[in-house]
């Protein structure tokens, strides 16, 4: 199959030039509107111009290799966005949930594996040409790469599955690099399209830059008051990584979102009628139902969602793009070493203890708020090491034990109360 | 059901796989051995019985809450390393030297840092990264891994793990494994002389003893069996499929209903020992690896392997006359949550009737499963 000479039937980057728009400055309001919008146009529609027009289309279970993706001109979707998607904004996602309850997973797996599972076996992903499967960063993320591999509508699918290593020593990155680079060559002859190594190292750089203004946008949530509410964590990392990945229409939100946390810096402005007097973090996933609890703790307490596990960026290390391999061990070590979550899953509990212990500290947090996610089985599993960590700090712990992708068996107000309790004896 | 075997070799496996601190790791210990725990089936014991240590396979036998553990991990947490971790905190696994945990599930692989917390004192505390999918390419991964966990050994405990006693080892262990496929082999019978409760204890004490006087207590009790006539009253002949079994809880409810447990793919059962490892090559570990990357059919933590873990299923029904299975996992097990599903779409395609159960390590809701299981054998088998 050879879809070179078809290319340019996808929205982004056709000629194989970066665009260059700038967009104008925006308040919050129209960059978090923007987002559904890019989600939609960048994200969902390539890949459904994909299957309309027979191009090369790929499912995966995680973000392994944006960047050489996007310089492959691959649309693809891997499943947990999806169900976060779902999850996040559609009204029957609890049906589609308990359709997914139905066909026999454990009660306790992940809602947004749950999501494309059902999806999955329902017939309702859109079809790819071929297929990435990883083991991380969760179990989660392994077994819908494992049912994915073995649905049989795509069982004459080409196929390559990650081994991502627990271990991290250079010797286990060399293991990984090598992985991704024999992926990188499994995704040319796939798509039948040749990696063109000077646009390669074009959307390397410009992620690079926007890696650099996630991390700039983090560095000023440790302003007092923090500049920017609960769901800009979660948000700057999707339209980073996961939408606009070495594109430069996300480097430009990214770059209005830092300006305008700037902005509110050297204003000295908070959240938005908040007057802040608890900081803490929420050392998980943002909850779908963060709107319903987060505004009401701010407004009745003061007490202010600083920064997430997904908000939370590790300094990036830039993509080295010498040569292929100098890419693919980047590539490697920013999807095993910096990546929210597979940082933490993928380690020992300390990885996960001594980020909250660099995040109380230079965020000056006063409370730690662990989820203890109901698919987060290594954070469930950590709480009495993360209970000791906060107490050699000084700092309280809240471990709540929810759903953060289904209400139902925590409602938000129980979250409320919990969270409410906790913090008011804080004082 | 029982099969009529009367046998003191049996009792004494029974008695072994019946406790954690057993007489036979209480001999070891007092003769100045040392004792090596690990976590799961793809730990290679050879390496441990290469360095003159008893390897010990980590359980929770016994356990009867995890109240202790519970501090450590949450109720979203599979019951397993809970009872298993548990039984830790209150001391049954004081007797041992080291603990090698591996890089299985999410679940299971925070026992290596909570052990680490905690007030169990174990000198030698490992986690061993392996290849968690199989394929050519892996094997050089889980190769490396086990060479930093053999010299890993080698610096604590002060020995030299030499190629030779690696041979010896996995010849050992091999003998085992040819053994217990005799075991299986009788199962395959009209009348099998053994139940599938009976075999358990079989299968779990060879984890819990040294291999050799193993081996010798097998062989005997192999003897015994080809004189034991077994029984043709039983209405449907079961597989078991999933995590767990070293307890006979679901053996007992199948076979005090009628049914009988024919074979299994089962943490502590087939998954074991229906492979043996390379006994010639350069490399032992090289053919340690090999077998656990490329070889076995199994834990439904490893990926792209569910091909070949449903095909030994649908080959081992065929080859046990197999007229139903039961997967079974535990709460909170997403790999084998999921790789039920699809099994059971190849069990339709194949017409074999199946029964999904989940459970915990200590079962709650038995009279729910026994109406369940007896439903099921009433459904393929009839009314006995």
């Amino acid at each position: 199959m050879n879809n070179t000479a078809n290319a340019g039937t996808i929205p982004w980057q056709q000629t194989g030039e970066l665009r260059a728009t700038k967009l104008p400055a925006a308040t919050f309001g129209q960059l978090m509107a923007e987002i559904k919008d890019l989600n939609q146009k960048y994200n969902y529609d390539p890949i459904l111009n994909a299957v309309k027009n027979k191009q090369p289309m790929m499912a995966t279970t995680d973000q392994f290799l944006p960047e050489v993706c996007v310089a492959l001109d691959l649309p693809y979707y891997f499943t947990p966005k999806i169900g976060a998607d779902v999850c996040g904004g559609r009204k029957d996602a609890m049906e589609i949930i308990d359709a997914a309850n139905g066909l026999g997973l454990d009660g306790m797996t992940c809602d947004l594996h749950k999501v494309g599972m059902y999806l999955l076996q329902a017939g309702k992903l859109p079809i790819p040409t071929l297929i990435l499967t990883g083991n991380a960063p969760c179990d989660g993320c392994a077994t819908v790469g494992e049912m994915m591999l073995n649905y049989k509508p795509w069982a004459n699918l080409p196929r390559f599955s990650l081994d991502c290593p627990y271990s991290k020593d250079p010797e286990s990155m060399a293991y990984i690099a090598r992985q991704m680079k024999a992926a990188v060559a499994f995704l040319q002859e796939a798509t039948g399209r040749k990696l063109d190594m000077d646009r390669l190292k074009k959307v390397c750089e410009e992620s690079n830059k926007q890696c650099r203004l996630m991390f700039d946008i983090q560095e000023l949530r440790r302003s007092k008051p923090c500049p920017l509410d609960w769901p800009w964590g979660m948000n700057t990392w999707r339209v980073g990584r996961q939408i606009m990945c070495g594109d430069l229409i996300g480097t430009d939100w990214l770059q209005r979102l830092y300006d305008l946390a700037l902005q509110q810096v050297r204003n000295k402005k908070g959240v938005e009628g908040v007057t802040e007097k608890i900081r803490y973090t929420w050392f998980d996933a943002a909850p779908v139902f963060g709107n319903i609890v987060f505004p009401r703790l701010e407004k009745d307490l003061g007490a202010v969602y600083v920064v997430d596990l997904y908000g939370f960026t590790p300094p990036l290390t830039p993509i080295d793009t010498t040569n292929l391999d100098t890419i693919c061990g980047s590539l490697a070590q920013r999807y095993m070493v910096e990546t929210p979550m597979t940082r933490s899953a993928m380690s020992t509990a300390d990885v996960y203890c001594n980020d909250i212990v660099r995040l109380v500290r230079e965020f000056s947090l006063d409370a730690v708020v662990m989820p203890g996610h109901v698919g987060h089985k290594d954070q469930s599993a950590s709480r009495e090491i993360v209970k000791e960590t906060c107490r050699g700090i000084g700092v309280p712990l809240l471990f709540l034990g929810c759903d953060c992708f289904d209400a139902r068996p925590m409602p938000p107000d129980k979250v409320y109360d919990k969270m409410s309790t906790f913090f008011e004896v804080l004082g | 059901m029982q099969s009529g075997l009367n046998s003191e070799v049996f009792d004494k496996f029974a008695r072994i796989a019946g406790a954690i601190n057993n007489s036979e790791v209480e001999n070891w210990k007092k003769q100045g051995g040392k004792v090596m725990g690990y976590f799961c089936s793809f730990i290679p014991e050879e390496i441990f019985i290469a360095a003159g240590l008893l390897p010990f396979r980590m359980r929770a036998t016994g356990s009867c809450g995890t109240d202790q553990a519970d501090v450590y991990f949450s109720s979203n947490n599979c019951s397993f390393p809970r009872h298993c971790f548990n039984q830790a905190l209150v001391g049954k696994y004081d007797f041992l030297d080291g603990l090698v945990v591996g890089t299985s599930c999410d679940n299971l692989r925070r026992i290596y840092d909570n052990w680490k917390i905690s007030s169990v004192k174990t000198s030698f505390l490992y986690m061993m990264d392996r290849a968690r999918t199989s394929g050519e390419p892996m094997v050089e991964y889980t190769l490396s891994e086990l060479r930093k966990l053999k010299a890993g050994m080698e610096a604590h405990f002060k020995v030299t793990i030499t190629d030779e006693g690696l041979w010896q080892a996995i010849r050992l262990t091999n003998a085992t494994r040819r053994l217990q496929q005799q075991l299986y082999e009788l199962r395959k019978a009209d009348s099998p002389p053994i139940t599938g409760a009976e075999t358990v204890p079989i299968m779990v004490s060879s984890f819990s003893m040294p291999k050799e006087k193993y081996n010798a207590g097998l062989t005997t009790l192999l003897g015994e069996l080809r004189g034991v006539a077994g029984s043709k009253a039983y209405r449907a002949r079961i597989m078991i499929v999933g995590t767990g079994q070293d307890d006979t809880f679901l053996c007992d409810l199948v076979e005090n209903q009628g049914g009988l447990v024919v074979m299994d793919q089962a943490c502590w059962g087939a998954r074991t020992m229906c492979r043996t490892i390379a006994e010639t090559g350069a490399d032992p570990l090289q053919a340690i690896a090999r077998h656990h990357t490329l070889d076995v059919p199994f834990c439904a933590k490893m990926n792209a392997a569910f091909q070949k873990r449903a095909q030994f299923v649908l080959d081992m029904i065929k080859a046990y006359r197999v007229s139903g299975v039961i997967i079974e996992h535990f709460v909170s097990c997403e790999p084998w949550g999921v790789d039920s599903v699809m099994l059971k779409q190849r069990l339709d395609e194949a017409k074999v009737p199946y029964l999904q159960l989940v459970r915990d390590y200590i079962p709650s809701q038995i009279g729910q499963m026994t109406t369940r299981v007896g439903a099921f054998l009433e459904m393929i088998g009839g009314v006995l």
